[in-house]
């Protein structure tokens, strides 16, 4: 039984000129302890996704689902705060992350004293240095009197990562948490993420846009565009056999430094821009653009199933990457 | 020149401010702002028309008389009369004139001094524009009425002082707001590369500065008017600012305070109509204000 | 330590650059009135005469009465407060759950009738709106008396200048009585008066309230399984307080014109009906001196709330 499954989210909200589908038809299963990736370019709805299923959305947004369970429990729009108690997030930007007026002890306190209720302050105190030092920071005592302001990004992801683990959290959802990190400090994170993952048996859903932080910590991956989920896959196989003409653009419009076959010398793009949200074309969103498409593309694909490689496409590429250009 | 796409996806080439307006238009409290403005601003400049008597015409033989909607109200009478027999409606098309040509007045002479001063202070710089800050700054403390009420105090009251008391209590804060914004856009890499191109004096500050700064500015002005429009009307109703015969707004609620019991409608029917025009422009600059953002937002 | 006397300085070199001001006006004034070519020299002794004046506490007498300023000054000072005050207190204890309220569901009915009467009432004249409700509740309803301090028939001395406390420390038979008629007398200047600091303070605390909710942490606090009132009233509101605060000083002007206006209307012994008087009568001497101490009084409070601004922004402190 998966941690957490999830079949046909759809989130809408009210805008401007109608609604605007943020997420639509987009399933995703992450079992206990798995740490997930999610890929997909800015506005493709990832954030969205991942804030619907904690129900952190405003209360205008529109959300919608055939079936949603969480460690094994059915939710509802009624239960959804079983989900939000039983699972964190840690964002992009550190800075708007943490409460600026607040010292980083007081945060932590009040994380773990929601947690703990009947604790006593000694305990409180006990566990928040000890989060903070399995995050990789050393002597936490001096830390905890200090603002958020004080730090340097990095750690103050940290802190971030040690606040969302607070209340043990059986799945951490994070939503571009390295990409505004320098590459050494990102490292760091992400494998302090893995360390955490696999200690803690707590699962992980990484959202990202960059496939180089999926290669390295994820086993599977699903790749989203225009709010859709396109394709779910092991990551290897998303990088070495990808079924979808979204994701196999994606794949090869990475520089590749190194070792590469003579033909992949240029960098490959899809013709044509991402659609506005409240222009997403109707059935295949990738159909205008795709060089592979026909006339079926405008009902939207069912999602094949084919030995855990989930895809949704009227003309899936049936080769192998690395051995045939076209 | 903007491109938007209309209701059928196809794409057009217009003038910015029609984008603008499009976009305003989809705020319902501004347009709904902009509809009681212009009824307000054709009224007043079709007082001639609409206003069925001069304001300092006194009926004698009906003296209080309640507006035509109440038991006793005649209808020559719209909104009834007042202590000495006048007419309130027409008074209140007179006095609105009154005040908001005045209150405009004042804005052109706030602004312009406040403008200029500023702009001369930034370009020439050093102790002299210190000074001068420092001592808008200064006046920035104090209420607006206090300083007005001062320069009144100069210059014993009537209409013209008070439209020179305001404009003076008004030109610190046009300064200090063009003055920011201008030490703003000066710092803006865009200023530097122009003045790298060979732009300076006159050129850099009217190609360059200028058009910048007039969005603030200009949000600065409207925001302004109800604040001119309420000072005048202070002034009149504490007595130190249109007298009579002269008819204002605030003198009108002046005067007619010590019959309040005996005729409220002498009250609350001009009040109404300054409370509305008032409203109304608060509608519009913030409809107005609340589109330049969003536009900003889009881009 | 050091931002406070740096704050202390900044003051006074305010209260300096208000002397000279004040000096001015009062020989602009002058002047007008008796053309006697002065060389600047006399100027300066004229000036420093001004100064050593109000160092040793005089600051002018009030013309025909001949009573000094900063006497009137203390005793209308007491009055002008107890307007000032509740209203301060009413505008943060009413704005602050209001606009709370109309957070929690945006653009739900709440929110947009406190969105809409927000605006009304922020348009509102002051002077207006101080009249209507003298209609509707002194002469029409007769719940309140009209204006004026205290009923004539008490005879209460004045102790403090402020009706309320001057009662209460009365001997008089009758004090009880008066306490409760000066009370009465508060209400409807305190509800005129309120009325325009109450709709800012919601408009702006539930517009910086709804920003700070939209950042990040709240999204994270709330997955930590914070309630979502808690994040509201301790962590939102912190946070929206701040920019509010910073426009104190803006808030406390308007503060000041109204006071003026409603002392007007109800006939209110405060600082208000003094300077209004004091302008009528153009009284240049007694307004020198009078401008001086209500610039210092405004300056104070500028200085005060500054102190508040950094004390609870600890992003400042570093």
């Amino acid at each position: 039984m998966p941690l957490l499954q999830i079949e046909e989210l759809n989130v809408s909200f009210p805008g401007l000129n109608g609604e605007i589908r943020a997420v639509s038809n987009s399933s995703l299963s992450i079992e206990a302890g798995e740490i997930r990736g999610i890929i997909g370019e800015s506005g493709s709805g990832k954030s969205v996704f991942a804030q619907a299923l904690l129900g952190l959305l405003s209360p205008t947004a529109k959300v919608s689902y055939d079936y949603f369970s969480f460690d094994n429990q059915l939710i509802t729009p009624g239960n959804q705060h079983i989900v939000t108690q039983g699972s964190s997030i840690i964002f992009q930007d550190p800075d708007n992350s943490l409460n600026p007026s607040k010292t980083i002890g007081n945060q932590l306190h009040e994380s773990l004293y929601l947690h703990h209720p009947h604790a006593s302050k000694d305990f409180l105190k006990e566990q928040a240095l000890s989060l903070l030092q399995d995050v990789g920071l050393s002597s936490p005592e001096s830390l905890l009197g200090l603002y958020p302001h004080q730090f340097a990004a990095g750690v103050n992801q940290r802190i971030m990562i040690a606040l969302a683990l607070a209340c043990s959290p059986k799945l951490l959802i994070a939503d571009e948490a390295t990409t505004n990190l320098d590459m050494t400090i990102q490292s760091q994170i992400l494998e302090l993420l893995t360390r955490l993952s696999q200690e803690r048996g707590m699962a992980v859903l990484t959202i990202t846009h960059d496939f180089s932080i999926l290669t390295e910590t994820t086993d599977t991956t699903s790749v989203m565009y225009c709010g859709y989920i396109l394709e779910t896959s092991s990551t290897e196989t998303l990088l070495t056999h990808p079924k979808h003409p979204y994701t196999r653009a994606l794949v090869n419009s990475i520089p590749q430094l190194g070792l590469v076959k003579k033909s992949r010398t240029h960098l490959y793009a899809l013709p044509g821009s991402v659609p506005p949200a409240d222009k997403i074309p109707v059935g295949c969103p990738l159909g205008p653009r795709c060089p592979r498409a026909g006339r079926e593309c405008v009902k939207l694909p069912e999602m094949t199933h084919k030995d855990n490689h989930h895809f949704r496409c009227h003309f899936p590429i049936e080769f192998n990457l690395w051995e045939d250009q076209r | 020149m903007a491109l938007y796409i209309d209701r059928f996806g196809e794409a057009k080439i217009i003038h910015p401010f029609q984008g603008l307006w499009h976009l305003y238009k989809l705020n319902n409290a501004a347009m709904f702002g902009l509809l009681i403005l212009s009824i307000v601003v054709i009224v007043l400049i079709l007082t001639p028309v609409f206003a069925p008597y001069e304001a300092d015409r006194q009926f004698i033989n009906a003296l209080f008389s309640p507006p035509s909607w109440a038991k006793n109200g005649h209808i020559e009478y719209l909104f009834g009369t007042d202590e000495l027999g006048r007419d309130i409606f027409s008074r209140v098309l007179i006095g609105g004139r009154t005040t908001i040509s005045s209150a405009m007045l004042v804005i052109l002479m706030a602004s312009s001094v406040g403008v200029t001063l500023s702009l001369l202070g930034t370009s020439i710089g050093g102790w002299l524009d210190k000074s001068i800050s420092w001592f808008f700054e200064l006046l920035l403390t104090f209420p607006s009425l206090i300083t007005s009420l001062l320069v009144v105090a100069l210059l014993g009251p009537g209409l013209f002082n008070a439209v020179i008391a305001v404009a003076i209590a008004m030109i610190p804060l046009f300064y200090t707001t063009t003055r920011s914004e201008t030490l703003n856009q000066m710092r803006q890499p865009y200023f530097a590369a122009a003045q790298l191109d060979g732009a300076k004096g006159l050129r850099l500050l009217t190609s360059t500065l200028i058009p910048n700064i007039s969005n603030p500015i200009f949000i600065q002005f409207s925001l302004s008017l109800s604040s001119a429009i309420l000072e005048i009307a202070t002034l009149g109703f504490l007595g130190f600012g249109a007298q009579s015969p002269q008819t204002e707004w605030g003198t009108i609620l002046g005067e007619s305070r010590a019959y309040s019991y005996q005729a409220p409608w002498v009250i609350w029917l001009p009040g109404l109509s300054m409370f509305l025009t008032l409203f109304a422009i608060k509608l519009v600059t913030d409809g107005v204000r609340e589109t330049l953002e969003y536009d900003q937002q889009l881009k | 330590m050091l931002f406070m006397s740096k704050q202390f300085i900044r003051l006074l070199v305010m209260l300096l650059g208000i002397t000279l001001l004040d000096f001015i006006f009062f020989e602009l004034a002058q002047s007008s009135n008796t053309l006697i070519p002065v060389s600047p020299l006399e100027y300066l002794s004229s000036y420093q005469q001004f100064l050593f004046q109000m160092f040793q506490g005089d600051f002018g007498t009030i013309h025909p009465s001949n009573e000094a300023i900063l006497q009137q000054f203390f005793i209308k000072l007491p009055a002008s407060l107890e307007l000032i005050i509740p209203s301060i207190l009413i505008a943060w204890l009413v704005g602050v759950p209001l606009a709370v309220m109309a957070v929690k569901k945006p653009l739900g009915w709440v929110d947009r009738i406190v969105q809409f009467l927000g605006s009304l009432i922020y348009s509102l004249p002051v002077f207006w709106w101080g009249l209507i409700l003298l209609i509707i509740f002194s002469t029409g309803l007769e719940w309140f008396p009209v204006g004026g301090r205290l009923d004539y028939i008490y005879d209460i001395q004045t102790q403090t200048g402020s009706a309320l406390i001057d009662t209460l420390l009365s001997t008089q038979s009758y004090a009880n009585e008066a306490f409760f008629d000066a009370l009465s007398r508060t209400f409807l200047p305190i509800l005129t008066l309120a009325m325009l600091p109450t709709a800012y303070i919601t408009l702006q605390i539930r517009s910086h309230l709804e920003e700070t909710l939209q950042y990040d942490y709240m999204k994270s606090a709330k997955a930590r399984g914070m309630s979502h009132s808690r994040i509201i009233w301790l962590h939102g509101l912190p946070n929206a307080i701040q920019p509010v605060l910073n426009s104190m000083s803006l808030q406390f002007s308007m503060l000041i014109t109204s006071t003026i206006i409603v002392e007007f209307i109800y006939s209110w012994p405060g600082l208000g009906h003094w300077f209004l008087v004091l302008v009528q009568r153009q009284d240049y001497l007694a307004l020198r001196g009078a401008l001086m101490l209500i610039a210092s009084a405004i300056l104070l409070a500028n200085t005060v709330t500054d102190i508040l601004k950094y004390w609870s922004n600890p992003r400042l402190q570093r």
